[in-house]
């Protein structure tokens, strides 16, 4: 400090990691990879691989691009981290990034329409690279994976932080910068289209169902 | 449940839904509780919670994604360049690494006064203050102007950090005024505060100031004054002309003895070669009286204007002349919106690039542009990420900087009370690293810098200077410095709360003071009620940074 009379300055002494108080294992590691510690980075890297990947796949409706996603994500929080708060939840966090990153990429790339789009033209996209035969019966996956794209993509956010991620209501709201409210609305909104949705290619996958097998039709194992 | 019966599903209670809707970690368990209680006797809310369960169970039944089988390689590169160079500026040891020799980019078409040249050689640096909240969003993909543009390349040199011994900003002292002046205090409350008095600093030279008066609600003429000392002794000069009503002097650290003189947006403007002993009357571009011209910006003797073109795109005006000629120069990127209307040649929240000295600096999308010759040349310095909160950018702020770009510091309003967090570049703006701390104390709402985001200013050694409350006791601000390519702030300042409490009218030591710590500058504006504290560096370095005290 200073001394006032002299005005001689020495340094200030900062805080030092093992100084912080950390009250879990994770918010330790964060702690450290803040401070550039790459192995306590990659073991956050560890604990949230799969999930991140998971989400992002999920968000986007291509597991690959999932991938990528998570890999720019990752870089991201890497690069963004010094600058965090204390107190910063470290999940929530990296959930956000992986949003943006997700948003950001399908806003330039348009690889993917982020408005929900008909029945219709999910048929059109999937045919016929995905459909072979016609009327072929969807894998239930397959369809779980297009009635989650056919969400509005606030409503898939929140849905899928919450039923993927594992989050809080209140966790999400913090993360997307919405209101709890906002959140538990876009939740139950999500799970109306998801149910609509998923319920309308059940009804596709039965009509094709009995189409195949009619006249004409193959035979459906 | 097939599909059949999911269509007889009836909609839940509404004032049940947000509950139904929760997570399991949303509810308490006396709310979890009650909704059992209330689900138990409901049936369209049990049909929705079995529902929701459903469609949960849908989502998390998906097969799992393959996981990344390592950690990204470009994040292992990154780390191993980290490792392997080792930046000594990028530790914690203070180190400052030497200069090793120049490596200022070709400024074509340049003649610099011996002044000038000189003060070039000292490597004074710039600072350009970029406002851009939303300007990535806004601007357009299209490349356009007559500039070349190059990307950064060898060309660029080495880093080179200024040397030099870093300025004392703890001998404060109040100003004193010309004696020709009236009191200044008694002047404050007769005119309300309008008392026409202007003090203006040479921030490239040490204790050279200017100060002005022209009353405009009480009688007497308009008086002129330099001072070479940072005001201890005042010297009377002319005024170029006979009947001011108004005098907004400008100078610019770029331009050491040249002193602009307006009077009126719509009146000629005068300038000054020798530090306002002689006067001669300059020709604004045409147009001019549209778009408030005031002063143009001097640097050496390259004049110019940032304006618009008839798109209401930005454009330079350069004069090489003293205005007999003006030519115009594009920039790189075109502005999807128009800037609002209105005389201002600067574009309001969409782009607004502030000169200090050594060129632009303007983000364009995740681009960093840099122009060392006024929009001849654009070099992109950089890129970052879009500018969605959650990761990067480096600036979106301030960006602060030397005049070879080899040391960048982006600083960004946090949106409470503070500039952070701090991003670096030492490689001329290709790669960033964030700052991990800022002064070791944070502003608060009732400390004395609360509100102000006291904008930081980079020394002519690399330090970067932040007035921050003092640790242990936020009712006392000062200065810190963090040493140039380091992590390390160090204090830098005594207490200021006696200079701040001098200054500031607000509390009680009378208003429109002015005072002088040399070579800072802090002065007092008086037609802002002793609002705006600006200050400025007198090292030949940065800034004008306005503090707006609440």
């Amino acid at each position: 400090m200073i001394d006032e009379t002299t005005g001689e300055s020495e340094d200030v002494s900062l805080e030092s990691p093992a100084q912080k108080r950390c009250d879990t294992p994770e918010e330790l590691l964060v702690e450290r990879a803040r401070q550039g510690d790459h192995e306590a980075f990659a073991s956050l890297f560890e604990a949230y691989n799969a999930r991140i990947c998971n989400y992002l796949a999920r968000l986007v409706g291509d597991e690959e691009l999932g991938r990528d996603l998570a890999q720019d994500t990752l870089i991201a929080a890497w690069r963004s981290l010094p600058q965090t708060l204390d107190e910063l939840r470290f999940g929530p966090w990296l959930y956000r990034i992986a949003t943006n990153t997700a948003r950001s990429h399908l806003r330039h790339a348009r690889l993917l329409s982020w408005l929900p789009f008909g029945l219709e033209h999910v048929h059109a996209q999937r045919t016929p690279a995905t459909e072979p035969e016609p009327g072929a019966r969807l894998a239930e996956a397959e369809r779980i994976q297009l009635a989650l794209a056919m969400l509005a993509p606030q409503c898939r956010i929140c849905l899928l932080m919450q039923v993927e991620g594992g989050f809080s209501q209140r966790e999400i709201a913090s993360a997307l910068g919405i209101s709890e409210k906002s959140v538990s609305a876009y939740v139950s909104r999500g799970r109306v289209q998801f149910r609509r949705a998923h319920r309308a290619l059940e009804d596709e996958t039965n009509q094709g169902s009995e189409l195949s097998s009619g006249p004409g039709g193959r035979e459906h194992p | 449940m097939n599909a059949s019966t999911s269509r007889s599903i009836k909609r839940p209670c509404s004032s049940w839904a947000n509950h139904l809707a929760a997570g399991p970690d949303d509810l308490t368990a006396a709310e979890r509780a009650a909704l059992d209680a209330h689900v138990a006797t409901c049936e369209a809310c049990a049909a929705a919670r079995a529902d929701y369960a459903r469609m949960d169970a849908l989502i998390r039944g998906l097969p799992p994604a393959t996981p990344l089988a390592s950690l990204p390689a470009e994040l292992t590169a990154l780390w191993r360049k980290e490792e392997t160079q080792a930046l000594p500026h990028e530790t914690d040891d203070a180190e400052i690494v030497e200069a090793r020799g120049s490596a200022l980019p070709v400024r074509p078409q340049r003649r610099l006064s011996s002044r000038s040249a000189a003060f070039g050689a000292i490597a004074a640096v710039l600072v350009v203050g970029v406002v851009v909240a939303g300007f990535a969003a806004l601007l357009g993909q299209r490349q356009f102007g007559p500039g070349a543009t190059t990307s950064v390349g060898d060309d660029f040199g080495p880093t080179v950090l200024p040397t030099g011994p870093q300025p004392q900003v703890g001998a404060w002292r109040a100003l004193t005024l010309p004696p020709e002046m009236p009191n200044l205090a008694a002047l404050y409350e007769a005119t309300k505060g309008d008392t026409g008095f202007t003090l203006t600093a040479q921030t490239s030279v040490a204790g050279l100031l200017y100060a002005c008066w022209a009353p405009p609600t009480l009688n007497g003429s308009m008086l002129l004054w330099r001072s070479e000392d940072s005001g201890l002794h005042w010297k009377r000069l002319t005024t170029p002309t006979s009947a001011p009503t108004r005098c907004y002097l400008v100078v610019w650290p770029g331009a050491p003895d040249i002193v602009f003189f307006n009077t009126t947006s719509s009146a000629p403007g005068y300038y000054s070669l020798d530090r306002g002993d002689h006067w001669s009357q300059y020709t604004p571009p045409a147009g001019y009286e549209k778009w408030n011209a005031g002063a143009p910006v001097a640097d050496g003797d390259v004049w110019y204007y940032l304006s618009r073109d008839a798109d209401d795109q930005p454009m330079f005006l350069v004069t090489l002349d003293h205005g007999a000629h003006w030519e115009t120069r594009g920039f790189p990127f075109h502005l999807k919106i128009s800037p609002p209307p209105g005389p201002s040649p600067f574009f309001g929240p969409y782009l607004r690039v502030r000169y200090e000295k050594g060129g632009y600096i303007v983000p364009y999308e995740d681009t960093l542009w840099w122009t060392p010759d006024f929009g001849v040349t654009w070099r992109k310095l950089g890129a970052w990420g879009d500018g969605s909160w959650g990761y990067t950018p480096p600036c979106d702020g301030l960006i602060l900087g030397t005049p070879n770009l080899g040391l960048l510091y982006c600083v960004v309003w946090n949106g409470q009370f503070e500039y952070r967090p701090y991003w670096r570049s030492l490689d001329h703006g290709l790669m960033w690293r964030a700052v991990p701390h800022g002064p070791p104390a944070s502003p608060t709402r009732d400390t004395p810098v609360a509100g102000i985001g006291a904008i930081p200013m980079l020394l002519r050694d690399g330090s970067l200077l932040q007035l921050s409350p003092m640790p242990g006791d936020p009712s006392k601000v000062a200065f810190y410095s963090l040493a140039p390519g380091t992590n390390v702030w160090r204090q830098a300042s005594k207490a200021l709360n006696d200079v701040v409490r001098l200054c500031s009218s607000q509390q009680g030591a009378g208003p429109a003071l002015a005072c002088v710590i040399p070579p800072t500058i802090v002065i007092t504006d008086g037609a802002n009620g002793g609002q705006n504290i600006y200050l400025t560096q007198a090292d030949g370095m940065t800034v004008m940074a306005a503090i707006v005290w609440k």
